[in-house]
Protein backbone atom coordinates (compact mmCIF):
# COMPACT_ATOMS: atom_id res chain seq x y z
CA UNK A 1 0.00 0.00 0.00
CA UNK A 2 1.32 3.64 -0.35
CA UNK A 3 1.46 5.93 2.07
CA UNK A 4 -1.73 7.76 0.11
CA UNK A 5 -3.76 4.98 0.15
CA UNK A 6 -3.05 4.47 3.89
CA UNK A 7 -4.04 8.07 4.06
CA UNK A 8 -6.88 7.65 2.11
CA UNK A 9 -8.05 4.37 4.63
CA UNK A 10 -7.37 6.13 7.91
CA UNK A 11 -9.50 9.19 6.82
CA UNK A 12 -12.20 7.34 5.68
CA UNK A 13 -12.57 5.84 8.86
CA UNK A 14 -11.97 8.57 10.92
CA UNK A 15 -14.87 10.35 8.83
CA UNK A 16 -17.32 7.44 8.94
CA UNK A 17 -16.46 7.63 12.82
CA UNK A 18 -17.34 11.24 12.99
CA UNK A 19 -20.45 10.79 11.09
CA UNK A 20 -21.70 7.82 13.32
CA UNK A 21 -21.59 9.79 15.95
CA UNK A 22 -22.97 12.62 14.30
CA UNK A 23 -26.05 10.46 13.19
CA UNK A 24 -25.91 9.30 16.68
CA UNK A 25 -26.32 12.32 18.93
CA UNK A 26 -29.62 13.07 16.16
CA UNK A 27 -31.40 10.19 16.26
CA UNK A 28 -30.85 9.13 20.24
CA UNK A 29 -33.80 10.80 21.88
CA UNK A 30 -33.49 10.63 25.76
CA UNK A 31 -35.45 7.19 27.00
CA UNK A 32 -39.27 8.50 27.11
CA UNK A 33 -40.43 8.50 30.33
CA UNK A 34 -41.75 4.86 31.31
CA UNK A 35 -46.05 5.22 31.13
CA UNK A 36 -47.59 3.80 34.51
CA UNK A 37 -48.87 1.23 31.87
CA UNK A 38 -45.53 0.03 30.96
CA UNK A 39 -44.27 -0.66 34.15
CA UNK A 40 -47.63 -2.43 35.65
CA UNK A 41 -47.61 -4.72 33.09
CA UNK A 42 -43.59 -5.40 33.19
CA UNK A 43 -43.78 -5.45 37.10
CA UNK A 44 -47.13 -8.25 36.18
CA UNK A 45 -44.63 -10.15 33.79
CA UNK A 46 -41.83 -10.57 36.41
CA UNK A 47 -44.40 -11.33 38.92
CA UNK A 48 -45.63 -14.19 36.76
CA UNK A 49 -42.20 -15.68 36.75
CA UNK A 50 -40.93 -18.23 39.48
CA UNK A 51 -38.44 -16.64 42.09
CA UNK A 52 -34.95 -18.13 41.44
CA UNK A 53 -31.52 -17.38 41.68
CA UNK A 54 -30.60 -17.52 37.85
CA UNK A 55 -29.91 -14.29 35.95
CA UNK A 56 -33.25 -12.34 34.90
CA UNK A 57 -35.07 -14.36 37.29
CA UNK A 58 -37.17 -12.89 40.47
CA UNK A 59 -35.07 -12.17 43.70
CA UNK A 60 -36.67 -14.20 46.15
CA UNK A 61 -38.31 -12.06 48.72
CA UNK A 62 -37.71 -11.87 52.27
CA UNK A 63 -38.14 -9.39 55.20
CA UNK A 64 -35.52 -9.20 58.10
CA UNK A 65 -35.06 -6.96 60.59
CA UNK A 66 -32.01 -4.78 60.46
CA UNK A 67 -29.45 -3.89 63.49
CA UNK A 68 -31.41 -0.51 63.93
CA UNK A 69 -34.63 -2.33 64.41
CA UNK A 70 -36.33 -0.90 60.85
CA UNK A 71 -37.70 -4.32 58.95
CA UNK A 72 -36.96 -4.16 55.57
CA UNK A 73 -38.99 -6.20 52.67
CA UNK A 74 -37.12 -6.90 49.49
CA UNK A 75 -39.90 -6.35 47.49
CA UNK A 76 -40.79 -3.36 48.67
CA UNK A 77 -37.64 -1.84 47.34
CA UNK A 78 -38.94 -2.28 43.79
CA UNK A 79 -38.04 0.33 41.09
CA UNK A 80 -34.75 1.49 42.80
CA UNK A 81 -31.58 -0.89 41.88
CA UNK A 82 -30.31 -2.99 44.89
CA UNK A 83 -26.96 -4.08 46.07
CA UNK A 84 -27.63 -7.19 48.01
CA UNK A 85 -24.53 -7.85 49.82
CA UNK A 86 -24.00 -10.91 51.88
CA UNK A 87 -20.98 -10.52 55.07
CA UNK A 88 -19.80 -11.85 58.33
CA UNK A 89 -17.81 -9.90 60.62
CA UNK A 90 -14.64 -12.73 60.68
CA UNK A 91 -14.38 -12.72 57.27
CA UNK A 92 -11.12 -10.86 55.56
CA UNK A 93 -12.17 -9.98 51.96
CA UNK A 94 -15.76 -8.47 53.87
CA UNK A 95 -13.38 -6.50 55.92
CA UNK A 96 -11.62 -5.47 52.99
CA UNK A 97 -14.85 -4.14 50.87
CA UNK A 98 -16.96 -2.88 53.51
CA UNK A 99 -14.57 0.95 53.68
CA UNK A 100 -15.89 0.74 49.34
CA UNK A 101 -19.17 -0.38 50.30
CA UNK A 102 -19.45 2.69 52.81
CA UNK A 103 -17.17 4.91 50.28
CA UNK A 104 -20.00 3.67 47.78
CA UNK A 105 -23.01 4.31 49.84
CA UNK A 106 -21.94 7.84 51.12
CA UNK A 107 -22.06 9.67 47.65
CA UNK A 108 -25.46 8.19 46.53
CA UNK A 109 -28.56 10.29 46.38
CA UNK A 110 -32.37 10.16 46.32
CA UNK A 111 -31.94 10.75 42.46
CA UNK A 112 -29.88 7.64 41.81
CA UNK A 113 -32.39 5.36 42.84
CA UNK A 114 -29.72 2.72 44.37
CA UNK A 115 -30.10 1.02 47.90
CA UNK A 116 -27.47 -0.98 48.98
CA UNK A 117 -28.47 -3.63 51.63
CA UNK A 118 -25.41 -5.46 53.79
CA UNK A 119 -27.06 -9.00 55.19
CA UNK A 120 -24.84 -10.09 58.26
CA UNK A 121 -24.96 -13.72 58.59
CA UNK A 122 -25.76 -13.44 62.23
CA UNK A 123 -25.99 -17.06 62.38
CA UNK A 124 -22.16 -17.43 61.11
CA UNK A 125 -21.28 -15.43 63.80
CA UNK A 126 -19.71 -16.35 67.27
CA UNK A 127 -19.99 -13.70 69.92
CA UNK A 128 -23.27 -13.03 68.31
CA UNK A 129 -24.88 -9.07 67.56
CA UNK A 130 -22.45 -7.83 70.17
CA UNK A 131 -19.63 -8.00 67.30
CA UNK A 132 -21.89 -6.68 64.15
CA UNK A 133 -22.45 -3.70 66.60
CA UNK A 134 -18.68 -2.95 66.97
CA UNK A 135 -17.73 -3.71 63.64
CA UNK A 136 -20.38 -1.40 61.94
CA UNK A 137 -18.96 1.50 64.32
CA UNK A 138 -15.96 0.78 63.99
CA UNK A 139 -16.30 0.55 60.05
CA UNK A 140 -19.13 3.92 60.22
CA UNK A 141 -21.38 1.86 58.45
CA UNK A 142 -24.34 3.62 57.45
CA UNK A 143 -25.85 1.65 55.11
CA UNK A 144 -28.95 -0.54 56.08
CA UNK A 145 -27.59 -3.99 58.05
CA UNK A 146 -30.86 -6.66 58.24
CA UNK A 147 -29.52 -9.20 60.25
CA UNK A 148 -29.79 -12.98 59.63
CA UNK A 149 -30.45 -14.78 62.50
CA UNK A 150 -31.25 -18.28 61.47
CA UNK A 151 -29.24 -17.84 58.01
CA UNK A 152 -32.76 -18.60 56.36
CA UNK A 153 -32.02 -15.78 53.65
CA UNK A 154 -28.43 -16.91 53.22
CA UNK A 155 -30.42 -20.40 52.41
CA UNK A 156 -32.91 -19.19 49.85
CA UNK A 157 -30.03 -16.97 48.14
CA UNK A 158 -27.99 -20.01 48.20
CA UNK A 159 -24.63 -17.92 49.31
CA UNK A 160 -21.97 -20.32 50.32
CA UNK A 161 -19.06 -18.14 50.88
CA UNK A 162 -18.81 -14.58 51.87
CA UNK A 163 -19.22 -12.10 50.62
CA UNK A 164 -21.58 -12.43 48.27
CA UNK A 165 -23.13 -10.07 46.35
CA UNK A 166 -26.51 -10.18 43.90
CA UNK A 167 -27.14 -7.02 42.19
CA UNK A 168 -31.37 -6.68 41.54
CA UNK A 169 -32.39 -4.30 39.46
CA UNK A 170 -35.41 -1.97 39.08
CA UNK A 171 -37.57 -5.29 38.37
CA UNK A 172 -36.48 -6.89 41.13
CA UNK A 173 -34.99 -9.18 39.01
CA UNK A 174 -31.10 -10.61 39.69
CA UNK A 175 -29.16 -9.12 37.30
CA UNK A 176 -26.10 -10.05 38.44
CA UNK A 177 -24.53 -12.86 41.11
CA UNK A 178 -20.80 -11.47 42.18
CA UNK A 179 -18.72 -13.81 44.43
CA UNK A 180 -15.65 -11.86 46.48
CA UNK A 181 -15.28 -8.42 47.38
CA UNK A 182 -15.96 -5.88 45.27
CA UNK A 183 -14.21 -2.11 45.01
CA UNK A 184 -16.29 1.25 44.55
CA UNK A 185 -14.95 1.15 40.72
CA UNK A 186 -16.58 -2.12 40.25
CA UNK A 187 -19.98 -1.31 42.19
CA UNK A 188 -20.15 1.64 40.12
CA UNK A 189 -19.93 -0.08 36.95
CA UNK A 190 -22.18 -3.10 38.10
CA UNK A 191 -24.57 -0.85 39.24
CA UNK A 192 -24.77 1.23 35.65
CA UNK A 193 -24.40 -1.78 33.51
CA UNK A 194 -28.14 -2.51 35.23
CA UNK A 195 -31.60 -1.65 34.18
CA UNK B 1 -17.70 -3.86 24.22
CA UNK B 2 -18.83 -2.90 27.99
CA UNK B 3 -18.63 -5.60 30.54
CA UNK B 4 -22.54 -6.84 30.85
CA UNK B 5 -21.62 -11.05 32.23
CA UNK B 6 -19.54 -12.31 35.06
CA UNK B 7 -18.72 -15.71 34.97
CA UNK B 8 -17.91 -17.65 38.55
CA UNK B 9 -14.78 -19.76 38.13
CA UNK B 10 -14.01 -22.00 40.58
CA UNK B 11 -14.75 -19.42 44.30
CA UNK B 12 -13.89 -16.32 42.03
CA UNK B 13 -16.24 -14.57 39.79
CA UNK B 14 -14.43 -12.86 37.42
CA UNK B 15 -16.01 -10.03 34.64
CA UNK B 16 -16.02 -11.33 31.36
CA UNK B 17 -12.81 -8.52 30.47
CA UNK B 18 -10.42 -10.67 32.24
CA UNK B 19 -11.43 -14.01 30.56
CA UNK B 20 -11.16 -12.43 26.99
CA UNK B 21 -7.95 -10.64 28.13
CA UNK B 22 -6.29 -14.44 29.05
CA UNK B 23 -7.75 -16.10 26.41
CA UNK B 24 -6.35 -13.10 23.95
CA UNK B 25 -3.28 -13.67 25.28
CA UNK B 26 -3.27 -17.63 25.08
CA UNK B 27 -3.97 -17.14 21.66
CA UNK B 28 -1.63 -14.82 20.41
CA UNK B 29 1.17 -16.57 22.61
CA UNK B 30 0.74 -19.57 20.31
CA UNK B 31 0.39 -17.87 17.30
CA UNK B 32 3.58 -16.02 17.59
CA UNK B 33 5.42 -18.50 19.27
CA UNK B 34 4.83 -21.27 16.90
CA UNK B 35 4.85 -18.49 13.52
CA UNK B 36 7.99 -16.38 14.95
CA UNK B 37 9.90 -18.64 17.40
CA UNK B 38 10.84 -18.53 20.86
CA UNK B 39 11.97 -14.96 21.63
CA UNK B 40 9.40 -13.60 19.46
CA UNK B 41 7.04 -15.26 22.27
CA UNK B 42 8.75 -14.29 25.33
CA UNK B 43 8.65 -10.62 24.21
CA UNK B 44 4.67 -11.31 24.20
CA UNK B 45 5.11 -13.11 27.19
CA UNK B 46 6.34 -10.28 29.18
CA UNK B 47 4.37 -7.73 28.10
CA UNK B 48 1.57 -9.43 29.63
CA UNK B 49 3.49 -9.95 32.91
CA UNK B 50 4.28 -6.38 33.29
CA UNK B 51 0.89 -4.80 32.51
CA UNK B 52 -1.02 -7.33 34.56
CA UNK B 53 1.39 -7.05 37.82
CA UNK B 54 1.98 -3.17 37.22
CA UNK B 55 -2.43 -3.14 37.24
CA UNK B 56 -2.84 -5.31 40.11
CA UNK B 57 -0.42 -3.63 42.26
CA UNK B 58 -1.17 0.00 41.33
CA UNK B 59 -3.87 -0.48 44.00
CA UNK B 60 -1.12 0.70 46.54
CA UNK B 61 -0.99 4.18 44.44
CA UNK B 62 -4.55 4.72 43.72
CA UNK B 63 -6.22 3.67 46.90
CA UNK B 64 -2.98 4.19 49.76
CA UNK B 65 -5.05 4.72 52.77
CA UNK B 66 -7.22 1.74 52.27
CA UNK B 67 -4.54 -0.54 51.94
CA UNK B 68 -2.53 0.49 54.44
CA UNK B 69 -6.06 0.06 56.64
CA UNK B 70 -6.34 -3.22 55.48
CA UNK B 71 -2.95 -4.63 53.10
CA UNK B 72 -4.80 -7.47 52.20
CA UNK B 73 -6.42 -5.51 49.67
CA UNK B 74 -3.52 -5.69 47.51
CA UNK B 75 -4.74 -9.09 46.92
CA UNK B 76 -8.84 -8.60 46.56
CA UNK B 77 -8.43 -5.06 44.45
CA UNK B 78 -6.63 -3.66 41.46
CA UNK B 79 -5.53 -0.31 40.29
CA UNK B 80 -8.55 0.15 37.58
CA UNK B 81 -8.25 2.04 34.25
CA UNK B 82 -5.36 4.47 36.06
CA UNK B 83 -3.43 1.45 37.36
CA UNK B 84 -4.03 -0.43 33.28
CA UNK B 85 -2.79 2.86 31.74
CA UNK B 86 0.39 3.12 34.05
CA UNK B 87 0.70 -0.79 33.40
CA UNK B 88 0.50 0.04 29.63
CA UNK B 89 3.30 2.78 29.57
CA UNK B 90 5.40 0.51 32.05
CA UNK B 91 5.84 -2.51 29.94
CA UNK B 92 5.90 0.64 27.00
CA UNK B 93 9.11 1.55 28.51
CA UNK B 94 11.27 -1.36 29.22
CA UNK B 95 10.10 -2.60 25.35
CA UNK B 96 11.41 -0.08 23.96
CA UNK B 97 14.18 -0.10 26.00
CA UNK B 98 15.13 -3.48 24.82
CA UNK B 99 14.42 -2.19 21.34
CA UNK B 100 17.24 -0.15 21.33
CA UNK B 101 19.37 -1.98 23.19
CA UNK B 102 18.95 -5.08 20.77
CA UNK B 103 18.81 -3.11 17.15
CA UNK B 104 15.21 -4.83 16.29
CA UNK B 105 14.67 -5.24 12.93
CA UNK B 106 11.93 -4.81 10.86
CA UNK B 107 10.89 -8.61 11.84
CA UNK B 108 11.05 -7.68 14.97
CA UNK B 109 9.00 -4.58 15.27
CA UNK B 110 6.49 -6.40 12.63
CA UNK B 111 6.41 -9.67 14.86
CA UNK B 112 5.44 -7.24 18.14
CA UNK B 113 3.14 -5.24 15.83
CA UNK B 114 1.41 -8.21 14.83
CA UNK B 115 1.27 -9.83 18.37
CA UNK B 116 -0.52 -6.65 19.62
CA UNK B 117 -2.90 -6.50 16.99
CA UNK B 118 -3.93 -9.86 17.09
CA UNK B 119 -4.16 -9.47 21.11
CA UNK B 120 -6.89 -6.41 20.33
CA UNK B 121 -8.45 -8.75 17.70
CA UNK B 122 -9.01 -11.94 20.36
CA UNK B 123 -10.03 -9.87 23.09
CA UNK B 124 -12.77 -8.07 20.98
CA UNK B 125 -14.29 -11.64 19.41
CA UNK B 126 -14.25 -13.13 22.67
CA UNK B 127 -16.16 -9.91 24.49
CA UNK B 128 -18.63 -10.10 21.48
CA UNK B 129 -19.16 -14.06 22.51
CA UNK B 130 -19.05 -13.43 26.72
CA UNK B 131 -21.56 -10.48 26.87
CA UNK B 132 -24.57 -9.30 26.06
CA UNK B 133 -25.67 -7.06 23.08
CA UNK B 134 -26.93 -6.45 19.81
CA UNK B 135 -25.52 -8.65 17.14
CA UNK B 136 -25.18 -5.91 14.53
CA UNK B 137 -22.65 -4.20 17.01
CA UNK B 138 -20.75 -7.62 17.82
CA UNK B 139 -20.52 -8.75 14.13
CA UNK B 140 -19.25 -5.60 12.86
CA UNK B 141 -16.45 -5.65 16.23
CA UNK B 142 -15.91 -9.26 14.56
CA UNK B 143 -15.60 -8.40 11.45
CA UNK B 144 -13.70 -5.30 11.37
CA UNK B 145 -11.26 -6.50 13.93
CA UNK B 146 -10.38 -9.56 12.01
CA UNK B 147 -9.80 -7.99 9.02
CA UNK B 148 -7.49 -5.59 10.84
CA UNK B 149 -5.80 -8.19 11.34
CA UNK B 150 -5.58 -9.76 8.01
CA UNK B 151 -4.62 -6.30 6.60
CA UNK B 152 -1.87 -6.36 9.24
CA UNK B 153 -0.71 -10.13 8.40
CA UNK B 154 -0.58 -9.36 4.67
CA UNK B 155 1.60 -5.95 4.84
CA UNK B 156 3.98 -8.40 6.54
CA UNK B 157 4.01 -10.00 3.67
CA UNK B 158 4.02 -7.47 1.27
CA UNK B 159 7.01 -5.86 3.27
CA UNK B 160 5.99 -2.59 1.75
CA UNK B 161 4.69 -0.35 5.14
CA UNK B 162 6.04 0.77 7.75
CA UNK B 163 4.57 -0.40 11.77
CA UNK B 164 3.44 2.84 12.27
CA UNK B 165 1.62 3.28 9.17
CA UNK B 166 -0.66 -0.02 9.95
CA UNK B 167 -0.63 1.13 13.80
CA UNK B 168 -2.37 4.10 12.31
CA UNK B 169 -5.38 2.39 10.72
CA UNK B 170 -5.51 -0.03 13.60
CA UNK B 171 -6.42 3.22 16.22
CA UNK B 172 -8.60 4.95 12.94
CA UNK B 173 -10.31 1.89 12.87
CA UNK B 174 -10.62 0.67 16.54
CA UNK B 175 -12.01 4.59 17.23
CA UNK B 176 -14.66 3.58 13.93
CA UNK B 177 -15.44 0.31 16.08
CA UNK B 178 -15.42 2.18 19.85
CA UNK B 179 -17.87 4.83 18.16
CA UNK B 180 -20.16 1.70 17.43
CA UNK B 181 -20.15 -0.03 20.50
CA UNK B 182 -22.21 1.01 23.93
CA UNK B 183 -20.25 2.40 26.94
CA UNK B 184 -17.49 5.15 26.54
CA UNK B 185 -15.82 6.31 23.57
CA UNK B 186 -12.62 6.24 25.19
CA UNK B 187 -13.11 2.87 26.72
CA UNK B 188 -10.10 0.72 28.11
CA UNK B 189 -9.46 -1.21 25.04
CA UNK B 190 -9.46 2.03 22.61
CA UNK B 191 -7.14 3.27 25.05
CA UNK B 192 -4.85 0.62 24.47
CA UNK B 193 -4.75 0.70 21.12
CA UNK B 194 -4.32 4.41 21.19
CA UNK B 195 -1.50 3.01 23.28
CA UNK B 196 -0.11 0.51 21.28
CA UNK B 197 0.06 2.81 18.52
CA UNK B 198 1.71 5.51 19.83
CA UNK B 199 4.25 2.73 21.48
CA UNK B 200 4.88 1.37 17.80
CA UNK B 201 5.62 4.23 16.38
CA UNK B 202 8.53 4.57 19.81
CA UNK B 203 9.77 1.37 18.64
CA UNK B 204 9.80 2.45 15.23
CA UNK B 205 12.08 5.28 16.27
CA UNK B 206 14.32 3.64 18.07
CA UNK B 207 15.21 0.30 15.68
CA UNK B 208 17.99 -0.02 14.27
CA UNK B 209 16.92 1.93 10.86
CA UNK B 210 14.28 3.75 9.26
CA UNK B 211 12.76 0.83 7.17
CA UNK B 212 10.25 3.43 5.38
CA UNK B 213 13.45 4.63 3.18
CA UNK B 214 12.78 2.19 0.22
CA UNK B 215 9.86 2.79 0.22
CA UNK B 216 10.26 6.58 -0.24
CA UNK B 217 12.30 5.83 -3.05
CA UNK B 218 9.39 4.00 -4.76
Amino acid sequence: MSKKTIGYIITALIIGTLVFIMVQNIVDKPDPIETPATSVSQEAAAQGEAEGLEQYSPAPDFTLETLSGESITLSELKGKKVILNFWATWCPPCKAEMPHMQEFYSKLTDEDKVELIAINVTESEKLGVGEVEKFVESYGLDFPIPLDMTAQVSKLYGVFSMPTTFMIDTQGRIAQKVIGPLDEKTLNELVDFMD
Amino acid sequence: MPVTQYYQIGSITMPSSWIAFIAAFIVTYLFIRFYFGKIAGERVGNIFFNVVIVWKLSVIVTDFSLVIKNPLSILYFHGGMFGWILGLALAGLLTLRQARKEQWQRTDQWTLLLALISWQAVYQIAMALLNEGSVVVKSFSVILFLGMFLLAWWSERKNINTVSEIAGIFIALHFLVSAFQPGDLLNTAFVTTISIGLFMWGVEKVSAQPISRREEIK
